[in-house]
């Protein structure tokens, strides 16, 4: 491990990978460090997906798109099982087509395409879906890829251009002097650097507390269930929307949900790796323990009775594997980017909640930012001097 | 059984048919756990979740790294133990009456 740095890293996930590889391209020399392996945290426990289905105008849909331009982009060099797959949403309840219509309207607008598939087009198309469904509208520009296979491949090509990688290794300390990063102290040794990023998701509170200062985040727990691998069902990304009333709690737009599925704030969302298994989700429980990854059987089941719903087909189908998550969401719900006004050096990169995937452009705008460079959008929603002021 | 000559390579996961050099190569890589391994060839991805293959893996990897057999930790244990139908979860009606719980252990977890 280097011992000195222009700039240290903290988080080999998704966005601490991105901001690695740019920065590497940029000729600076920056020092990765993650407490695990690459891309172990909330990054390698998604669904890995970018939808445009849950988009309106706004800095989410820029990111998002953004996200896919990069994306669609590194995959003519790297191989992440980028695969334009698009995104069908499903409905079963005739009193939300309204709303639902009045929704595809407003994205229209910012050039968010979709278009409906009646109930004979499912017939012919998805018939694997439960006659259920009266209609779907599906959203072309949706895209999946493998999150473990993207990280790999910008930590891989962030080393072979002089970034230094350091996996499986604990910052322990940040040293401040005269409100000045000094140096990082680590499980392997210090580095003395004055610009550290804290990339590291669910952990950045805990990285922040060590130069004095709290980010606040919510952290929600989300389950996913693995199957073994099957024929193409249909479209590769599908799954329901959720109304949501005025106080922001949600409204089922489906029919029936159960007891145990409201109480695990399940939204069944379906998805087809390249390989053949499928990715099954979602659930979602307010976490305070970051060391709790557990799958609970409850969820579990949650989940997978909530999905036979609306894949009657899956029933029969065996599930070999499930994981947990970690969704770190700010206070706001709006990634969190950029330096710290009190600490000379301490540059944020968190709080990306559910969407560290789709808005992984925010690590390149936050790079081109440092480095003074044109930006691809404004930075300026998501400063850290927002949340900073009122810590 | 010395299959050099077999164009395919010899399998150490048989689930996702990983030959050993795919596994020797991710190493050199730079792949110190069986974790980092698993997301590189997807060995260990399959039906039986590495319970055929991680021993052996351990072993190319212990012999090719130096770190001793002992300290290579699994890649995360996690429910089911075998594969199981969807169903027999999503159509379960009993009620239970406290929250089962999976621990597991992982070369990831602090």
């Amino acid at each position: 491990m280097k011992n000195t740095a222009e700039i240290v890293v903290i988080g080999a996930g998704i966005i601490g990978s991105t901001i690695t590889y740019y920065l590497a391209k940029e000729g600076l020399d920056v020092v990765l460090v993650e407490q695990a392996g690459f891309c172990a945290g909330s990054s390698g426990a998604t669904h890995c997906q970018i939808g445009m289905h849950n988009r309106f105008p706004g800095w989410g849909l820029d990111l998002s798109i953004k996200s896919i331009e990069i994306l669609k982009d590194l995959s003519n060099q790297y191989d992440f099982e980028y695969d334009e797959t698009g995104s069908l949403l499903m409905i079963d309840n005739p009193s939300k087509l309204e709303w639902i219509e009045k929704r595809r309207e407003i994205q229209f607008s910012s050039g968010i395409k979709s278009y409906y598939l009646t109930r004979k087009d499912l017939d012919r198309e998805e018939p694997y879906l439960s006659q259920n469904i009266i209609s779907a509208v599906f959203y072309p520009q949706s895209v999946r890829i493998n999150s473990m296979r993207l990280c790999h491949a910008l930590i891989s090509d962030a080393r072979k251009i002089g970034a230094d990688i350091n996996l499986h290794t604990n910052v322990n300390d940040i040293i401040v002097k005269n409100r000045k990063i000094q140096k990082v102290k680590t499980s392997n040794g210090d580095i003395y650097t004055h610009n550290v990023i804290n990339a590291a998701g669910a952990w950045a509170t805990k990285i922040s507390n060590l130069v004095g200062l709290n980010i606040p985040l919510n952290i929600n727990k989300g389950n996913v269930i693995i199957t073994e691998k099957i024929p193409k069902l249909g479209i590769k990304y599908k799954g329901e929307i959720i109304l949501k009333d005025k106080k922001g709690n949600p409204i089922w737009a489906s029919n029936e949900i159960s007891e145990l599925e409201k109480e695990y704030s399940v939204r069944f969302v379906f998805s087809q790796t390249v390989h053949g298994n499928c990715l099954i989700g979602r659930s979602g429980e307010f976490s305070e323990n970051l060391y709790d990854r557990d799958t609970s059987y409850l969820s579990i089941r949650a989940i997978l009775s909530r999905a036979i719903k609306f894949m009657p087909i899956l029933e029969d189908v065996k599930f070999i594997r499930t994981f947990a998550g970690l969704r770190p969401y700010s206070i706001d719900e709006k990634p969190i980017l950029g330096p710290s006004q009190t600490v000379n050096g301490f540059i944020v990169a968190t709080g990306h909640g559910d969407k560290g995937i789709g808005w992984m452009s925010s690590g390149k705008l936050l790079v081109d930012h440092l480095c003074g460079r044109k930006t691809f959008m404004s930075i300026e929603p998501f400063l850290f001097d927002r949340i900073e002021n009122n810590i | 059984m010395d299959n050099s000559k077999n164009e395919q390579g010899k399998l150490v996961c048989r689930c996702e048919e990983v030959t050993e050099e795919e596994v020797r190569q991710a190493i050199k890589d730079g792949a110190k756990t069986l974790r980092e391994i698993k997301m590189i060839t997807r060995a260990g991805m399959g039906l039986c979740q590495g319970r055929s293959c991680s021993k052996i893996i351990s072993l190319i990897l212990a012999e090719e790294t130096g770190i001793s057999i002992d300290k290579i930790e699994p890649a995360g244990y996690r429910p089911p133990l075998r594969p199981i139908a969807i169903s027999a979860l999503a159509k379960a009606k009993k009620k239970i009456g406290k929250k089962l719980k999976y621990k597991f252990s992982s070369a990831y977890n602090e």
